[in-house]
């Protein structure tokens, strides 16, 4: 064996441990989400499902309005993550490259916002936005949302935008280039990592969120997948594991595939400044 | 190509003042360098020019019109940076052609002009790289192609040259210089380097702590530097002092007595000086002579501390007092280290300053 197989031997042998944590709530979930009903309440427990039964995502999708509920968060979370990025990238601008007085203060700022939890002002939300009539609205939790994870945006991008040398920029200027074509032109293709990774995080963010959108979006169906997962449980005579299971797996499969798929982004735009 | 007019200019970063007062002007096909210690504001003065730092106080105009308030859109200008700030995400070619692009010019024209420039920089073979391949030298090239492609009123370089290895150095030296020449271009050339300072500028702006402490052409500053810290800034090993005052001796002659030294100098025919008068006498290692014990006039004893032989000069460093002056000499020099030794200093070549004033006598 040569001496780089086994090193990579020993880290897998390693890291089995956190692999099998990792991954047996998928394998569970998979398992259940494709038996049948009546093989889930056998007495003898079996991984491997006797034929894989498809029946649980049909009737997920066609009797209890899943395909909606998946819709509603696809809706908002993309509206919230266009919503942040709109403001987040240029205020991630303005702090990284204009001289502006308070600077530092403005920073802190949006570091204490971060340390108050959503769920202390949910009260206060959910009267304004009654206030303004847009309970049921979804576009109500797009701004919650996207005010709730700028602040986190505004920081990151920041931090990405401190790396990019501003000679850059100012070539572009003398060559005759308007801020605004520079900034096109020169700057935003080379934050793009930054920008992915923070848009990725709002998206993730926004996608998991439950207490929010179980307060703003009371109608069955506004609700978003997390919301709708927990309601599925409500039965009251028996739990249906394998539709709750067929439920969770496609509310996380899309965003693990989105994560796996933009990896090396990820990779590049976490190590900030690494990029050269 | 345009003239370039600075006057009173003032720049002021909060309450920290680093230019005060400078006043420079770049004549039309001109090659002006900016030298000076680290920190004085060179970089700075530059940066002002280009419009990416505003103007405090004073007056910057381009070709005779006043740019205090222009973006550096609009001045015209071509700037090389010490980092070279290519567009990493553009090709060789897509770096030179950006701004031609920018003001809309026809495909096939910017093709032209940006192989016109590859050509004349010897960049044809590189055009379709991106800057993560290309060396440091090529990339310093990519970065003079840029400057060169469209015809702008003026230059502008930031020590362009500071990150190359010394050989590709000097080669560069000699070309940008060219380039100047054969585009008839006026240039403003930053640098800390003496060397490049001399050997490229039409003339020299010699800069100390945001103020200017002289300007001319590069022998004038040689020859007849103003003052004391344009006598040590250039020129190297650089110039030896000593301070001294003048006195009277029996003949009734004035003469320079060094500190340090027993027997006195004869005094340089300045006119301008009087017994006891104090001063810094100045002398450049190139220019004091090793002589035998026969001669007695206008000689220094000193004992010799250590020698360096580069091959084609030998580097003396030699003491008397606790004053160390450095000799070069072009004769190979048969001596050891605690010899003793006679120097003539030529009167014609001494350099003297006022002690208070620091200025040259
Ligand atoms: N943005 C800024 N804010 C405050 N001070 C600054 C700023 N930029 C430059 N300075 C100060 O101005 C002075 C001149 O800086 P400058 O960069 O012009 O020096 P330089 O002559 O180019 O030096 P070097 O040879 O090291 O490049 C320095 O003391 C520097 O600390
Ligand atoms: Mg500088």
């Amino acid at each position: 064996m040569t001496s780089k197989a086994r090193k990579s031997l020993i880290c897998w042998g390693a890291l089995s441990p956190i692999v099998v944590v990792i991954l047996f709530p998928y394998a569970t979930m998979l398992s259940t989400a494709l038996k049948h009903k009546d093989e889930i309440f056998t007495f003898e427990q079996t991984w491997w499902p006797r034929e894989f039964y498809l029946g649980n995502f049909a009737d997920l999708l066609f009797e209890r309005g899943f395909g909606q509920a998946i819709f509603n968060s696809l809706y908002i979370s993309v509206g919230a993550t266009l919503l942040s990025s709109a403001v987040a990238i240029p205020a991630a601008y303005a702090l990284s490259r204009l001289r502006m007085p308070g600077k530092g203060a403005f920073r802190n700022y949006l570091l204490i916002t971060q340390m108050i939890s959503p769920i202390v002002l949910i009260i206060g939300l959910f009267r304004m936005f009654a206030y303004f009539g847009m309970i049921n609205d979804p576009h109500a939790l797009i701004i919650a949302h996207s005010a709730f994870y700028m602040a986190f945006a505004v920081w990151m991008l920041q931090s990405y935008f401190d790396t990019i040398p501003k000679d850059l920029e100012e070539a572009a200027w003398l060559d005759g280039a308007s801020r605004t074509r520079a900034f096109i032109s020169v700057f935003l293709p080379l934050c793009l990592p930054g920008v992915a990774v923070t848009a990725l995080f709002t998206f993730v963010n926004s996608w998991n969120e439950y207490a929010m959108s179980l307060t703003m979006l009371r109608d069955a169906s506004s609700q978003t997948a997390p919301v709708k997962i927990a309601f599925l449980t409500g039965t009251l005579y028996e739990t249906e594991w394998n539709i709750i299971m067929a439920a969770t797996l496609m509310a996380t499969v899309p965003v693990a595939i989105i994560f796996a798929s933009i990896q090396n982004y990820l990779v590049r735009g976490l190590s900030l400044g690494g990029v050269k | 190509m345009a003239a370039i007019e600075i006057s009173k200019v003032v720049k002021t970063f909060g309450a920290v003042k680093v230019l005060d007062g400078i006043d420079v002007e770049v004549k039309d096909r001109e090659f002006i360098v900016l030298v000076g210690p680290s920190g004085c504001g060179k970089s700075t003065l530059l940066r002002m020019i280009a419009g990416l730092e505003s103007i405090s106080g004073g007056q910057v105009a381009i070709g005779g019109r006043r740019v205090n308030e222009v973006g550096p859109q609009e001045r015209d200008l071509a700037m090389v940076f010490q980092s070279y700030a290519l567009y990493p995400h553009m090709t060789a070619a897509e770096n030179m052609g950006f701004s031609l692009k920018l003001r809309n010019r026809p495909a096939g024209e910017v093709r032209e002009a940006v192989l016109d420039a590859a050509r004349r920089l010897h960049l044809t073979a590189l055009l379709d790289r991106y800057p993560r391949q290309l060396s440091g030298g090529q990339r310093q090239r990519v970065a003079m192609g840029r400057a060169i492609v469209r015809d702008p009123s003026a230059f502008l370089f930031d020590e362009p040259l500071s990150n190359l290895d010394a050989k590709l150095r000097a080669h560069m030296r000699i070309e940008i210089r060219q380039l100047h020449d054969a585009l008839g271009a006026t240039s403003v050339y930053v640098t800390h380097d003496q060397v490049e300072a001399m050997t490229m500028a039409d003339r020299i702006v010699v800069m100390n702590a945001g103020r200017i402490e002289q300007v001319g052409t590069p022998i004038e500053l040689f020859d007849t530097p103003a003052n004391l810290f344009v006598a040590g800034f250039l020129g190297a090993p650089t110039m030896n002092f000593s301070g001294g005052a003048v006195v009277r001796d029996d003949a009734g002659e004035l003469r320079i007595a060094l500190q340090v030294s027993p027997r006195t100098l004869p005094l340089p025919d300045t006119g301008s000086l009087d017994e006891g008068a104090e001063i810094v006498l100045g002398m450049r290692p190139q220019h004091i002579e090793i002589v035998g014990e026969d001669v007695q006039d206008g000689v220094i004893d000193a004992e010799v501390r250590a020698i360096e032989q580069t091959g084609c000069e030998t580097n003396l460093i030699v003491a008397f007092g606790d004053v160390e002056w450095t000799i070069q000499s072009h004769h190979r020099v048969l001596a050891a280290t605690g010899d003793a030794i006679r120097l003539r200093l030529d009167p014609a070549r001494v350099h003297l300053f006022d002690k208070q004033t620091e200025k040259r006598l």
